[in-house]
């Protein structure tokens, strides 16, 4: 997790490779260009602790062919890549990386709201449960987040259908994800004070 | 089954989502146009996108399943407002129909990454 500073084109010439430099500067919004710097470097700072990336600057996001976003890292023996996931929003961003090659991992936050009551239709089913209780807000949200942290994980975006992949919390904030189409995830949620529900999914 | 959608339509649909995407993310509709991108010159993310859909798709009476206009989307690689407001619309004219089809043209594809 990493809090949002404002946006500093010197904190992208350490962190960024020469292709995340033209991808930053294309983004015209200040607030989104800082949240997306901040999420490239919260996933740089991940790779420094689990893979050992000395120079920031030699990993970069790129995508498979299916859209999935994976870390691609060189070193002087060739360029490995990593399954690797980023989400941020209203001033927070977060990253996540499976150090482990040919795995799948999907992050999500989502700020507080009842929008996603109003929403439930959507992406609810009878069956989910975070078995953690929490303010019908909090909970719509953190069922979202779990759900898109799964989508994000399978490659699918708003693809997936929502209603039948079904959340089974464990108590602690560790839950399940059952989809009929597309498998099982692991997950863990987490609730980052004061307005922020996080979730992470990946391969179990 | 799906049916046509007139220009006159498309331009609503456009003005639709260009209201909608000023009021909910407080920015000038003046700076909103068929180029603007979503995510990265709004700030806008999935919750959006799923409320815009929820709300053509009961203005507009659209009988298609909010994964189903997400599978479409995934395939087209959309960036804009004129992109997004196009998918719709096909969407729309061709119902289930146009993901069935795409999806039995891609039959063999992994989607694993």
């Amino acid at each position: 997790m990493w809090c949002v500073p404002p946006p500093q084109d010197a904190a992208a010439a350490v962190f960024l490779h020469d292709e995340e430099i033209s991808e930053y500067a294309r983004i015209r919004a200040p607030a989104r260009a800082g949240l997306w710097l901040a999420s490239r470097v919260a996933l740089k700072l991940l790779a420094w602790k689990l893979l050992g990336l000395q120079d920031p600057r030699c990993s970069w996001v790129t995508k498979s062919e299916a859209g999935v976003p994976r870390l691609a890292v060189e070193d002087g023996a060739g360029v490995g890549t990593f399954a690797c996931s980023v989400s941020h929003t209203d001033g927070l961003a977060v990253a996540a990386l499976w150090a482990t090659p040919r795995r799948r991992v999907g992050v999500d936050v989502q700020k507080v709201t009842p929008k996603l009551v109003f929403l439930s239709h959507c992406f609810v089913g009878e069956s989910d449960r975070l078995g953690v209780p929490l303010p019908a807000f909090w909970a719509h949200t953190m069922l979202w987040a779990c759900k898109e942290a799964a989508a994000k994980a399978w490659g699918l975006g708003l693809a997936l259908d929502f209603r039948t992949t079904q959340i089974g919390g464990e108590g602690d904030g560790r839950f399940q994800v059952w989809s009929p189409r597309h498998g099982q995830l692991k997950g863990q949620f987490s609730i980052l004070t004061p307005q922020w529900a996080c979730a992470v999914c990946f391969d179990s | 089954m799906g049916r046509k959608v007139t220009a006159e339509e498309r331009r609503k649909i456009f003005e639709d989502i260009r209201q909608f995407l000023a009021d909910e993310l407080e920015v000038n509709i003046e700076e909103i146009t068929e180029e603007t991108d979503v995510v990265n010159d709004l700030g806008g993310d999935s919750v959006i996108f799923l409320e815009i859909v929820e709300e053509l798709r009961e203005k507009y009476g659209i009988q298609v399943e909010v994964r189903t206009i997400g599978q479409y989307m995934l395939r087209k690689a959309i960036t804009n407002i004129g992109q997004a407001v196009d998918a719709l619309c096909e969407v729309i004219e061709k119902g289930e129909e146009l993901v069935m089809a795409e999806q039995e043209g891609n039959a063999g594809e992994s989607r694993s990454s």
